[in-house]
């Protein structure tokens, strides 16, 4: 039996089936889907096996497909499972429409046995048979899986998702299978993959990006195989009866002409053209090269993963949250994300998610495991305690009541919720709370967040600076080892820089700071469009470069903190945004933001402000009052800095100017930088497209001009000057669309020349003197006399130029065809070397003795 | 063609001026053909034989004839037939009984021209017999060899092979002729001039020699000097070569082929008053020194893929040595 077109089938659907990743984070779901494929490929060899077998074959794997169905407790479902079965055994009276039936009905059941081992085998009678428990807990899944779906996307991997994902794939395969393999229609089975690709664009997917391409790529290879397979199963089949509905089974295994030289031919073409069509979007200045060689990390952009029931914790899987705040930071508008009320008087920052460095990746990363060890909130009390606040801690409660909006897609929108640290009750409308320890990051995994409205209390740290510079306990070790070290690239120098300003601190709060103060006393510059090395840059941005945004501020401080032994973590989430209306706060994208946090024995976690901000760096980014070099006295968090008694008025809170002002302030400076640098180059490609259109205008006729004046120098003696003769003639007639053909004589030229061209008396002897000369120099003992040739040469051009019409002597002078046979020959010898590449290939093959596809038959 | 080449031979310039009243003086005989009467002069000066195959009454047998007379030299006639022997060609030893021995009667192969008519209407023995001697220049006869005169040149007449009653050469004779024609039916002009000078009687009968026997061997010896360069010895070898890769061929040249195209394209160049070979006398020349030993593959004939038309494909497509 010919196992090829299933396999190509079965292999196209798994790699369609890779655009699922975009949606699903996790690859759980994706073996699941493989196998999937896999059994549905072999329900379809099933199928087309000849009649008795097929049947017997078809009637037990329909039985037991249909096994819930005889113990419903309704007769009729008794009765349509009997006539199910008796329909399929039926087929082995060969008629077409109960065999169709079996075929269909084989491949369900062949899907739900698979369906129901993978996903409720407990559930089923001996692990295999399904039962209606079984279906029930599949039910129950798939429920599941509906309600994650209803978040944004991607829905973090569960055993739901994986379900819904594998039965979709498996779904397709079946309609893949049947039109490709069944039906000999492979080009229709591009529609159900499509239906796969299309679930990531139908999705709210916002970012699409290098992965997207990838995987729509290696599923547009899957199906363009399927089509070179079905092509060459044509030719093999060339000659046996092909019936539109049903492969007759001899002709599964039915030997034909060898394909092979065709398949290379194909291939070659194909190759071609996956060429031009990489190319000219990159060469074309009209068509943006989208992302072709971007790395991956967008595409799996866009919320959170993980959470109850459990993603899998490797580090490179998780979201970049820094990368989200770019996002946020770079819209062209900003999007609300939220509105709150506080108790406070002034904003509140809101944790959304809380990182630690990763020396692996070389990044800061959520902390979301499977092993975290999250719990649920029990009565709107959240689980676990502020790290490090002691009840002696100073700490003022805040209230914060926050509607999310709708259509956000932002952090936070899909499982995290937005709240002022630390949070310690949270009270919403629905249930499912988790909390992570030590971040208190609050998440729910069931529950979309758009639009949802919470109220959070939160006991925020309110520390004086004797309090903290003397604590009545130590670090625990705990909080050392997790978050005391720094083990990245350049930490020496990086500890050297750390020491230089932090030298003249006597306490950690001093040190920190003194380096908050480096950072915002202006030889840092904010920009959103920083210019870094992409290795070694947080060297750069800390000694020469000096321009970033928060997530370059955050890092580098929270880097520094540590090489000074303060154990330090990065958190991303909104500034406090600005004050609107009705004393309700308004939080943008352009509010996002990410923040370090310090730990100090006695007061726990700590944040402080390395960004700059203002008019001149992040608007609505403020230090804390223990952070804001007022830092002798005590100022409670609970009043107005500067404290002028107006807590109504907008944004006495904040560093600087009304709120108005101060939410554009962040766009405005994100969008005045690149401006100069736009200019710039637009100047500069003023200059140089032109310059490079010159070039390329000019290049063929300067190599021409060229080439001429080297063979003439080159021309020694007789010999050699009618050689150089010959060629400038010849290379003249090219130019003027009279090029020489490949066993063509001088002489047959020249009468060639003679008649297709009007040449006077004085060029025809000049072109039989050429012929002449170098029919003697090439063919006889002795070259003849050479004097004179150059000018003939000349001659001819001329009359060949006054020859043609007006467009076409331009063009042999501008553009002559001559210097394009150095391209041709290049392109030839790709040409060769890919006939080398088809022709070898197979016999390497050979050599690893690895078995062609044919020896399958 | 003009070129003259400065440093042409004295000898060989005098000696095409000879070749050149031959020329003249087959033409008054054989009008509006030059090409063919040049080919045959190219052949005789190329020491090879010629084979003439046309339909009858088109002046094969007038061409051998004029050829013949316009050099002073012995021409004999063999027309063959079916019951031709072997013996009738090459000769016979009969008893002298006033000398009391064996005395060698030659045939009519001993002569400087011999015209072979209708050769294949002989039995394929008898031809053989005549090609024997065709490439050895001699005849053995009762153990005695006999050598043969120089210039020595058979031009044989055929009939196309469709024709009834006729044994068509094997393709190992057909190769010992180094240039096929076919004459073809003269222009309509030609024609009626023939039928005023030819219709009282015969110009060959009035065909005055113009040259001696030994002219023409100094002629084939001055031809052998004629130059052949490199790039053409490589032509002529591509060109063979490719008509024994080519698809639409069985059956390509010989060896033995490449040798007469050698020898032909230096008789070419020399009746130019040329003292070196160009490609374009091999190319001119492939058709009749070539066509005559290919066979043509069923899918070619199928497709009415003469041999001619497939070698001139392939001197359109086989790219000169050192362009």
């Amino acid at each position: 039996m010919n196992l090829r077109m299933p396999v190509t089938a079965a292999a196209a659907v798994v790699l369609a089936s890779l655009s699922l990743s975009v949606v699903v984070q996790g690859n759980g779901w994706l073996g699941g889907g493989i196998g999937a494929a896999i059994v549905v490929g072999a329900a379809g060899l099933a199928s087309r096996m000849p009649g008795l077998r097929f049947s017997v074959t078809a009637s037990i794997v329909v039985l037991i497909g249909v096994v819930p169905l005889l113990f419903w407790s309704s007769w009729l479902a008794l009765v349509a499972a009997l006539v199910i079965v008796a329909a399929t055994a039926a087929s082995v009276t060969g008629n077409r429409s109960l065999r169709n039936f079996a075929v269909v009905a084989v491949y369900l059941a062949a899907l739900l046995i698979y369906l129901n081992l993978a996903f409720a085998a407990s559930h089923a009678y001996g692990y295999v048979l399904p039962s209606r428990a079984s279906l029930d807990s599949l039910g129950q899944l798939v429920r599941g899986a509906f309600a994650s779906f209803r978040g944004a996307p991607p829905v973090p991997d569960s055993r739901a998702v994986s379900l819904v994902a594998t039965a979709g794939i498996g779904l397709v395969a079946i309609l893949v299978d049947l039109l490709a393999v069944r039906m000999r229609r492979p080009a229709i089975a591009g529609l159900p993959l499509l239906a796969l690709f299309s679930v990531p664009v139908a999705s709210d997917l916002k970012t699409f990006g290098g992965l997207q391409a990838l995987t729509f790529a290696a599923g547009m290879a899957g199906y363009l195989t399927l089509l070179s397979t079905a092509g060459r199963e044509r030719l093999r089949m060339w000659g046996h009866l092909v019936t539109f509905k049903y492969v007759q089974p001899a002709d599964e295994g039915g030997s034909g002409p060898d394909t092979k030289q065709l398949a290379a031919s194909g291939r070659r073409v194909g190759l071609v053209a996956v060429c031009l069509a990489v190319i000219i979007p990159l060469v074309l200045p009209a068509v943006r090269p989208h992302d072709v060689f971007a790395t991956a990390s967008t595409g799996s952009g866009g919320a959170a993963g993980g959470g109850g029931s459990g993603s899998n914790g490797n580090a490179s899987d998780q979201l970049d949250a820094l990368l989200q705040v770019q996002q946020q930071l770079q819209e062209h508008k900003p999007q609300p994300v939220l509105t709150y009320t506080t108790s406070a008087t002034t904003g509140q920052y809101l944790q959304v998610y809380v990182l630690n460095y990763d020396k692996q990746v070389d990044n800061w990363l959520p902390q979301i495991t499977e092993g975290a060890g999250f719990r649920y909130a029990v009565d709107s009390k959240l689980p676990y305690l502020p790290q490090g606040q002691l009840p002696s801690t100073s700490v003022s409660t805040v209230a914060t009541t926050i509607t999310l909006n709708k259509d956000q897609s932002a952090p936070g929108g899909t499982g995290f919720l937005p709240a002022p640290y630390a949070p310690v009750r949270l009270v919403t409308g629905t249930p499912g709370w988790a909390e992570l320890p030590g971040s208190l990051m609050v998440f729910n995994t069931a529950v979309p967040l758009g639009g949802l409205r919470y109220t959070v209390t939160s006991s925020v740290p309110d520390p004086t600076a004797a309090q903290i510079d003397n604590p009545p306990i130590g670090t625990p070790t705990s909080i050392m080892n997790e978050y005391g070290t720094y083990q990245g690239p350049d930490s020496a120098r990086l500890a050297g820089i750390a020491r230089q300003h932090t030298g003249g601190a006597s306490t950690e709060l001093q040190a920190a700071l003194d380096l908050q103060s480096w950072f915002t006393s202006g030889s840092f510059r904010y920009s959103l469009k920083p210019d870094l090395p992409s290795s070694h840059w947080l060297l750069t941005f800390l000694t020469t470069d000096k321009r970033g945004y928060c997530q370059q501020f955050a890092w580098a401080f929270a880097v520094l903190a540590r090489l000074v032994g303060i154990p330090s973590r990065i958190v991303v989430g909104y500034t406090g945004g600005t004050l609107g209306a009705h004393g309700s706060w308004q939080v943008t994208t352009a509010d996002a933001h990410a923040w370090p946090e310090l730990y100090f024995p006695g007061e726990g976690w700590l944040r402080f402000e390395p960004t700059p901000h203002g008019t001149t760096g992040q608007g609505t980014a403020v230090a804390p009052p223990y952070a804001s070099g007022a830092a002798g006295g005590r100022l409670p968090a609970t009043k107005p800095r500067g404290g002028t008694g107006s807590g109504g008025s907008a944004g006495s809170g904040h560093a600087a100017g009304a709120p108005g002002l101060n939410r554009f302030s962040h766009l405005q400076s994100g969008g005045a930088a690149p401006l100069p640098a736009v200019r710039g180059s637009a100047l500069w490609l003023l200059i140089l497209i032109p310059v490079l259109a010159l070039l390329l205008i000019g290049t063929p006729m300067v190599t021409r001009s060229l080439t001429r004046r080297r063979r003439w120098r080159a021309g020694s003696d007789d010999a050699a000057v009618a050689a150089a003769a010959w060629r400038e003639l010849t290379d003249d007639l090219t130019d003027f669309g009279l090029s020489r053909l490949p066993g063509e004589t001088p002489r047959a030229l020249a009468r060639r020349v003679r008649r297709d061209a009007t040449l006077n008396a004085a060029s025809a002897e000049a072109l039989s003197r050429i012929v002449a000369a170098v029919e003697r120099a090439k063919y006889a003992r002795l070259a003849g006399p050479a004097s004179g040739l150059r000018e003939d040469v000349l001659t001819v051009r001329r009359a060949l130029a006054a020859s043609v019409p007006a467009r076409q002597r331009i063009r042999a002078r501008l553009l002559p065809t001559s210097t394009l046979t150095a391209a041709q020959h290049a392109l030839q010898r790709v040409g060769d070397a890919l006939t080398w590449l088809d022709t070898s290939l197979p016999t390497l093959r050979r050599q690893l003795g690895r078995a062609e596809p044919r020896s399958a038959d | 063609m003009t070129d003259t080449g400065q440093q042409a031979d004295r000898t060989l310039a005098e000696l095409v001026e000879v070749a050149k009243q031959v020329t003249a003086a087959v033409q008054t005989v054989i009008t509006g053909k030059p090409g063919a009467v040049r080919l045959a002069m190219t052949v005789l000066l190329a020491e090879g034989h010629i084979l003439i195959e046309d339909v009858p009454g088109v002046g094969k047998t007038q061409l051998a004839k004029a050829l013949a007379r316009s050099v002073d030299c012995s021409v004999r006639r063999v027309q063959f037939t079916p019951d031709l022997l072997p013996s009738d060609i090459t000769g016979v030893s009969a008893y002298n009984q006033d000398l009391r021995q064996f005395e060698f009667k030659p045939g009519p192969i001993f002569a400087n021209v011999v015209l072979g008519d209708e050769i294949n209407r002989a039995s394929p023995k008898t031809q053989s017999a005549l090609l024997e001697s065709m490439e050895e220049r001699q005849v053995t006869v009762d153990g005695s060899t006999y050598q043969l005169d120089r210039p020595f040149m058979v031009i044989a007449t055929q009939n196309p092979v469709e024709m009834e009653g006729t044994y068509p050469l094997p393709e190992a004779q057909r190769d010992r002729f180094m240039a096929r024609i076919a004459i073809g039916y003269p222009a309509r002009d030609a024609e009626l001039a023939m039928l005023g000078t030819h219709g009282a009687d015969s110009p060959l009968d009035y065909l005055k020699p113009v040259a001696h026997a030994s002219d023409v061997r100094a002629l084939v010896s001055a031809v052998r000097e004629v130059h052949v360069s490199e790039p053409v010895r490589q032509y002529i070898i591509d060109l063979v070569n490719a008509t024994r890769n080519v698809t639409e061929l069985r059956l390509g040249a010989s060896p033995r082929a490449a040798l007469h195209l050698l020898r032909a394209s230096r008789a070419h160049a020399a009746l130019d008053e040329r003292d070196f070979v160009l490609p374009d006398d091999i190319q001119t020349l492939a058709v009749p020194v070539l066509a005559h030993r290919l066979l043509p593959s069923a899918e070619a004939m199928v497709g009415r893929d003469l041999p001619e038309q497939v070698l001139a494909n392939l001197i359109r497509r086989l790219p000169l040595p050192g362009r």
